[in-house]
């Protein structure tokens, strides 16, 4: 019954319906994180109170962040490529580095917030702490559901269920992937390194 | 960075030709991919040089602006291979993020915050 669902389809395209969903889909995430980024830099610098954004930011340690994400983007290009080529074992060993990167960030963003919050930021406290948490907040939680789903073809793989035949799956989960990191790319400029 | 044709069959298997445009010759792109990592890595330097290098105001968001889009143009064009991508794609992605950026600059510009 499995290779029925995998029988061939027609698509007026040419091109799989589910990369062209993905796509659309990544589309309509530039809108989402357009509004929260124009929010972020509409409401930049307005702040009564503080903290504000150059006594709190930490630029290398959070450069180290950005790089490590930028490089997650590295490795999952690599299991795109291994699975094409067939390399199964290649493809596990870049999924699980891209989802350790992926950790990684995730936890060092955990980390951010929690000493923000030590030193008086919070979602309530003023507009730069409102904007920032909801931008930041929202692209963590991306990364977070991003690291699931490389658990996930981790997983698939290790039940024998993630082969050559399945390429499209890993290259779909690798455009939300790269997505994340461009998105971050954008943020990390904008909110982090462009002077207040 | 080899340039590739895209073949746009009608009909194809769901599964494992990747959806024509990663899949459809099976080259071993890691050198590439390593090159563009490589050049991404070296921007990101010279971004986070900016923000500690005392620039005029001006000059420092001109520059740290047109690296941020070049990094994020070589992720979008050779890691998710948008450049390889028919016409269709391009513009499902482009269209939007086009529209998003104008967005952003239009509140700015609505709230008085894009000078200044």
């Amino acid at each position: 019954m499995a290779e029925v669902a995998h029988a061939e389809h027609y698509t007026s395209t040419g091109i799989d319906h589910r990369k062209v969903l993905m796509w659309l889909f990544l589309g309509s995430e530039c809108l989402f994180f357009g509004s929260l980024i124009a929010t972020y830099q509409v409401y930049r610098g307005q702040s009564l109170v503080g903290p504000h954004p150059h006594e709190i930011f930490n630029i290398a340690y959070t450069s180290i962040s950005a790089f490590v994400l930028l490089m997650s983007s590295l490795t999952m290009a690599l299991a795109v490529n291994s699975i094409r080529l067939g390399n199964l074992p290649a493809t596990r060993v870049w999924l699980l580095l891209t989802a350790l990167q992926g950790s990684i960030f995730v936890g060092g963003q955990v980390f951010e917030f929690t000493t923000f919050v030590a030193h008086g930021l919070s979602l309530q406290v003023n507009l730069f702490g409102t904007t920032f948490f909801v931008l930041t907040g929202f692209h963590g939680a991306h990364v977070t559901v991003g690291i699931i789903m490389l658990f996930s073809l981790l997983f698939a793989s290790v039940l024998g269920r993630l082969g050559p035949a399945q390429a499209l799956t890993v290259e779909i989960v690798g455009l939300y992937w790269h997505f994340v990191d461009i998105v971050w790319i954008v943020i990390f400029t904008v909110v982090y390194l462009l002077p207040y | 960075m080899a340039e590739r044709t895209e073949s746009r069959p009608v009909r194809h298997q769901a599964a494992g030709e990747a959806g024509k445009g990663v899949g459809a010759e099976l080259h071993d792109l890691t050198a590439e991919y390593i090159r563009v990592a490589v050049v991404l890595a070296v921007v990101t330097l010279i971004e986070v040089a900016t923000y500690y290098v005392a620039l005029a105001r001006g000059l420092t968001i001109g520059v740290l602006l047109v690296l941020s889009a070049l990094k994020f143009s070589l992720v979008v064009l050779y890691f998710m291979h948008l450049k390889f991508e028919g016409r269709l794609l391009k513009y499902v992605f482009s269209g939007p993020l086009l529209l998003a950026v104008v967005v952003v600059i239009a509140l700015m510009a609505l709230f008085g915050v894009l000078i200044g």
